[in-house]
């Protein structure tokens, strides 16, 4: 039988946790965001090597599991920057750093390569016209960009941007496996003291899905705000 | 005024534009008629750098430029001096009607946002959708996306603009209305180029009407000329199938 009162008692110990996982999903997106506009403008552009070596990435990550791409940055970065770190003779030991740093940048890896491609979609959606329009008033090319082609290819890209931040929500709870305690750590944690791990499983399990919902409550919001000009009459 | 010297235009090993040249005086209304394919729209989006000419050089006010040279500098400074009317209207979707027309002012011209509404105000009661301003693009009828699409040309001031077949994608019971708007233009003295297969339009409105033909112009002069008295061969089989018997021995 469950232990409900166990489960019941728990649950605030484990949505307590639920601030870090906060934190790892708006730390990896606010590496993801930036760096996947650069990329696709470098596809859009078609800088030479540049564009080859996103592509590349892309392929890389979205060709491998999460969680390995996490095992390995993990394993990896530590191990490269403290090799750097003393051939550049600073006496800084890269052991120190909270993992937390790692499990941003892991959890941005795959995140990126998403939204990479949704944003270069995205603004290849848009009319060519719009462009053209927004020359011929006088406006440079930039000023194109920042006042048509981008607003507009964000709320194409809308939809695709909430599967990830909802993605990258739900990819936070593995990094537990860096030593980041976030609300899947804390209910294996609690498991573990207690032997309940199911209780706490389906603890952690309630914590995520009211979560997620109010996210795309949210993001359902955005959406109509951003595509309010699509209204068809 | 502006002035085309020798464009030259091709499209991969499609000759479009063969020596092309074009005067247009201040204050005149030059229409451009021709079978689709003879180049029309090409000169106009060349003449606007929306493509890039081969060869060839435009002066427009007191800059002179080679088409195929110009630097970027150099077009952003022509364009300001230039609207463009297209024939898919092209509004800017994410923008609402009185935005759209006040966009070129407040965003390419920095002009004070107070001035720029009143102008923009003034120049969409002027087409008549005033009462649209706070509408989006997509809400409005073809016609109306239009009207926009002037007034955000009109309220520009510049010193050309170009009509790149303002009436061809209209349903039919709206064009003349929108040639209508067109005609308040030119009787505002606003220097004009106006692509368009509207014959009674050209009659009536233009100084001067160009017939190309097969990426060059076979020939310009008056209206009167032009249809009454055409030289050419190629523009005399163009009218016969274009305008109506009756209409044509008037």
């Amino acid at each position: 039988m469950l232990d409900t009162k166990l489960m019941a008692d728990n649950f605030i110990n484990i949505a307590a946790f639920l601030p870090v996982t906060i934190k790892l999903t708006i730390g990896a997106l606010l590496i993801a965001f930036p760096v996947s506009f650069l990329f696709a403008f470098t596809q859009l552009k078609r800088i030479p090597i540049v564009s080859q070596l996103v592509r590349l990435y892309l392929s890389i990550i979205r060709g491998t599991p999460v969680l390995l791409q996490m095992f390995t940055v993990y394993a990896l970065i530590p191990f490269w920057l403290n090799d750097l770190l003393t051939a550049m003779g600073k006496d800084i030991d890269i052991y120190d750093v909270d993992p937390i740093w790692y499990a941003y940048f892991a959890i941005s890896l795959s995140a990126t390569a998403f939204l990479t491609e949704a944003i270069r979609s995205a603004i290849l959606s848009i009319d060519e016209g719009q462009k053209e329009a927004g020359y011929m008033v006088g406006m440079s090319k930039w000023q194109v960009y920042r006042e048509i082609i981008i607003p507009q290819a964000m709320a194409v890209a809308l939809p695709i941007f909430g599967n990830v931040i909802v993605d990258v929500i739900k990819s936070t709870s593995l990094a537990f496996t860096m030593s980041v305690t976030e609300v899947m750590g804390r209910a294996k944690i609690i498991g573990g003291m207690t032997t309940k791990y199911l209780e706490m499983y389906i603890d952690a399990f309630f914590v995520y899905v009211i979560f997620i919902v109010l996210v795309e409550l949210v993001i359902k919001r955005v959406e109509k705000s951003v595509t309010k000009y699509r209204k068809v009459h | 005024m502006l002035e085309i010297r020798n464009v030259k235009k091709n499209f991969k090993n499609l000759e479009v534009l063969k020596d092309v040249s074009l005067v247009v005086e201040d204050g005149e209304v030059v229409v451009i008629l021709g079978p689709s394919g003879s180049g029309k729209t090409t000169l106009l989006r060349c003449i606007s750098f929306l493509e890039r000419a081969d060869e060839g050089s435009m002066k427009l006010g007191d800059t002179e430029v080679n088409l195929k040279r110009a630097t970027k500098r150099q077009i952003n400074e022509l364009r300001k001096n230039m609207a463009f009317v297209f024939q898919n209207y092209n509004l800017f979707a994410n923008k609402t009607v009185l935005e759209n027309v006040m966009e070129g002012l407040t965003v390419a011209r920095k002009v004070p946002k107070k001035e720029a509404e009143e102008r923009a105000l003034e120049a969409l009661e002027w087409v008549g959708v005033l009462n649209k301003k706070d509408a989006y693009p997509s809400e409005l009828s073809g016609g109306q996306q239009q009207r926009v699409g002037i007034a955000r040309a009109v309220v520009l001031n510049p010193e050309v603009i170009l009509f790149d077949e303002p009436t061809s994608a209209l349903d039919p019971e709206l064009v003349g209305d929108i040639l209508d708007v067109i005609k308040n233009v030119a009787k505002k003295g606003i220097t004009m180029v106006v692509v368009t297969h509207e014959m009674s339009f050209a009659q009536e409105v233009a100084s001067k009407v160009v017939f190309m033909d097969g990426g060059v112009v076979v020939e310009s002069g008056t209206p009167n000329q032009i249809f009454f008295y055409p030289k050419e061969e190629r523009t005399k089989k163009f009218l016969e199938r274009i305008i109506p018997q009756d209409q044509y021995y008037i």
